[in-house]
């Protein structure tokens, strides 16, 4: 059995109880550990990936109960790769972090590495009860993050979170507990199998089951009508958090794809593809409803925070045509936009730091302390979440429309996609004009036009301070060069989800996999 | 049979009535008492659903999960209690109602 696996789950639990233990030490222990740990889980998961992608999938079993009566973890390539980009980004984000925002509040480090515990357990997880666990686990430490360094806006923005999420979890137990109730299981792959046996008077119990765990997933990925808390939640939150939190709603997608290809897939008898219909059709009102909250919203850490709704809605749509290809495509540019999002909440936050009287918000004032090299990174920024050539937002964006061609949905999904891009841009272009274009101009004494006096403290910032976010924006080229390897393992990814027979074989064996062939023979 | 119906129509009826609490009050606490009224009940229809098999005999699995979601609750409730002391700390309210100059400013 490959220890590995469990690794990115002990290390931030470890790590995350020894800094808890030690609150009162210094700052700089706490952050060493925490950037160590980080670093460390950043290594082992990239092991993890290139065994993924090379090998087949692999499970991990603990306490050495066999499924489907222990718990398990599994580690396919969809899952390699969500681990991987949550702990690159997780990475920089505290690198990012360590620049000043960990001072605001105790437990920052702690509650750091309890998220990526959270994050990484539900992407691994092979058990649908454990998903509810590791939910409530990268919830519970969200709340601490969101509400770190708190204000009062900053704190009612928490609470909606946390009420909304509180009621997200309940309906999560109804669906777990009507599903156990007529399968009797709870690991997925043996839900799979078990789906495929079902008596036919119980689909329709089985779909209104799988359609509430959608309203869950729906919740946390922040489809409409469901998303509303999100550009609070995202926009009044620490800089660093929110970009941590780009990933948050990609594991609303993850579980999606997970559980509506495994359990609910091709096999699963009378509520089989059962959100099929749905999946679609929602995501593309979301696209549309995040749109326009990105060309409505007068502040850029609004604007950002309505795009990961946009992103959202592109994945799912994508996604929710459920052909191999297309979802080969949502995979390119899933990476893509949770880097290029969470670079722009950085962004945002160093321009807020150099404009003392507007921040974020969209109104004319004085230029920045660091105009050229601010305006750059916006602008490579803007350039590649808008989807412009040459970055990766141009490309992976290509190969979705590509992807979804044979859809008979194809005509909308092209027009809102396009549209929505169109929006982003014209918001981001317009930002950028108001906060580095229609500044207030200053005379030689550094006085206003409205001969206020010049600001004083407006930091300058070093080569450290913009790294993580220069690192971040260099992935969206290097994703372009890589593009080869990238769509190739893409297709691999997609080949090995819309094949939930493989996954079935890996942690039940072969029999369970003619149990499974067998249902669908016999239909 | 029957007491599992019992449990499970008690179960429901919980729900509902936490759900009505949790919209029609405006007090923080009593949101979060009406939430963990509605967690109660969800884990009653989880007992109930503990007499899946036909021979009598208690499916221990659902019981186990009650005990995890009793955790859950009360992690959950904690932090909102922490979070509604602090709004009213800082705020000097104790509803969402001013939500709306908040955002304006």
């Amino acid at each position: 059995m490959n220890h590995l696996i469990i690794a990115p789950l002990l290390l931030p639990l470890v790590m995350g109880a020894v800094i808890v233990i030690g609150v009162n030490r210094s700052l700089a222990w706490q952050r060493t550990l925490g950037l160590l740990s980080s670093l460390a889980i950043t290594l082992m998961t990239a092991v993890l990936l290139y065994q993924a992608t090379t090998g087949p999938i692999q499970m991990y079993v603990l306490g050495d109960w066999s499924p489907p009566f222990g718990i398990i973890l599994v580690l396919d390539r969809l899952s390699a790769m969500m681990i991987f980009i949550t702990s690159v980004l997780a990475l920089l984000c505290l690198l990012y972090a360590v620049r000043g925002t960990d001072e605001q509040g105790k437990n920052f480090h702690a509650l750091f590495q309890f998220q990526l515990l959270g994050i990484n357990g539900a992407f691994l997880t092979g058990d649908i009860f454990n998903l509810f666990v590791f939910f409530e686990i990268m919830l519970l430490s969200s709340y601490g993050l969101v509400l770190h360094g708190a204000g009062a806006t900053r704190t009612r923005a928490g609470m909606h979170y946390v009420m909304l999420n509180l009621m997200g979890s309940s309906i999560f137990l109804i669906g777990v507990g009507l599903l156990y109730g007529l399968l009797g299981s709870l690991n997925m792959a043996d839900m799979a199998v078990r789906l495929a046996h079902a008596p036919a008077d119980n689909a329709a119990l089985l779909q209104a089951g799988g359609l509430i765990l959608f309203g869950v997933f729906a919740l946390k990925a922040a489809l409409m009508p469901l998303f509303f808390w999100l550009p609070n939640a995202y926009g009044f939150t620490s800089a660093p958090v929110a970009a941590l939190f780009a990933v948050m709603t990609k594991v609303g997608v993850y579980v999606i794809l997970r559980v509506y290809t495994l359990i609910f897939g091709d096999y699963a008898g009378g509520a089989a593809n059962v959100l099929e219909p749905w999946l679609l059709p929602v995501a593309l009102v979301t696209l549309v409803a995040g749109s326009i909250g990105v060309v409505a919203s007068r502040d850029l850490r609004r604007t950002i925070a309505y795009m990961v709704v946009v992103s959202v809605g592109t994945l799912l749509a994508v996604i929710g045509t459920f052909e191999t290809d297309a979802i080969a495509a949502a995979i390119v540019y899933l990476p893509h936009t949770t880097f290029m999002t969470a670079a722009m909440f950085l962004i945002a936050d160093l321009i807020r730091q150099q404009r003392l009287d507007a921040g974020t918000v969209l109104t004319p004032d004085r230029p920045v302390g660091q105009e050229r090299l601010l305006g750059l990174m916006f602008l490579g920024g803007a350039v590649a979440i808008g989807g412009l050539p040459p970055l990766s937002g141009f490309t992976a964006k290509v190969m979705m429309l590509t992807g979804v061609q044979s859809s008979s949905a194809a005509p909308w999904i092209w027009t809102l996609v396009l549209v929505g891009g169109l929006f982003g841009l014209i918001a981001l272009g317009r930002a950028g004009s108001v906060i580095f274009w229609k500044t207030v101009p200053l005379d030689d004494g550094g006085s206003d036009a409205y001969s206020k006096p010049p600001h004083s403290g407006i930091p300058v910032y070093g080569g450290g301070y913009v790294l993580p976010v220069l690192v971040l924006l260099a992935i969206s080229p290097l994703l372009v060069l890589c593009g080869g390897p990238l769509s190739e393992f893409a297709a691999a990814v997609a080949e090995q989800i819309s094949q939930p027979v493989q996954y079935v074989e890996a942690v039940l064996g072969g029999d369970a996999v003619a149990l499974l062939l067998s249902a669908a023979g016999g239909r | 049979m029957s007491v599992s119906v019992l449990y499970a129509g008690g179960g429901t009826l919980l729900f509902f009535i936490g759900l009505h609490a949790l919209l029609v009050y405006p007090h923080l606490l009593r949101k979060i008492l009406a939430a963990n009224i509605m967690g109660s009940g969800v884990f009653m229809v989880f007992v109930a659903l503990g007499a899946r098999s036909s021979d009598g005999v208690t499916d221990p699995v659902p019981q186990a999960m009650v005990l995890t979601g009793i955790v859950v609750s009360l992690c959950f409730t904690a932090v909102a209690l922490v979070l509604a002391v602090r709004i009213h700390r800082l705020t000097g309210c104790t509803t969402f109602v001013q939500d709306q100059e908040a955002a304006g400013d």
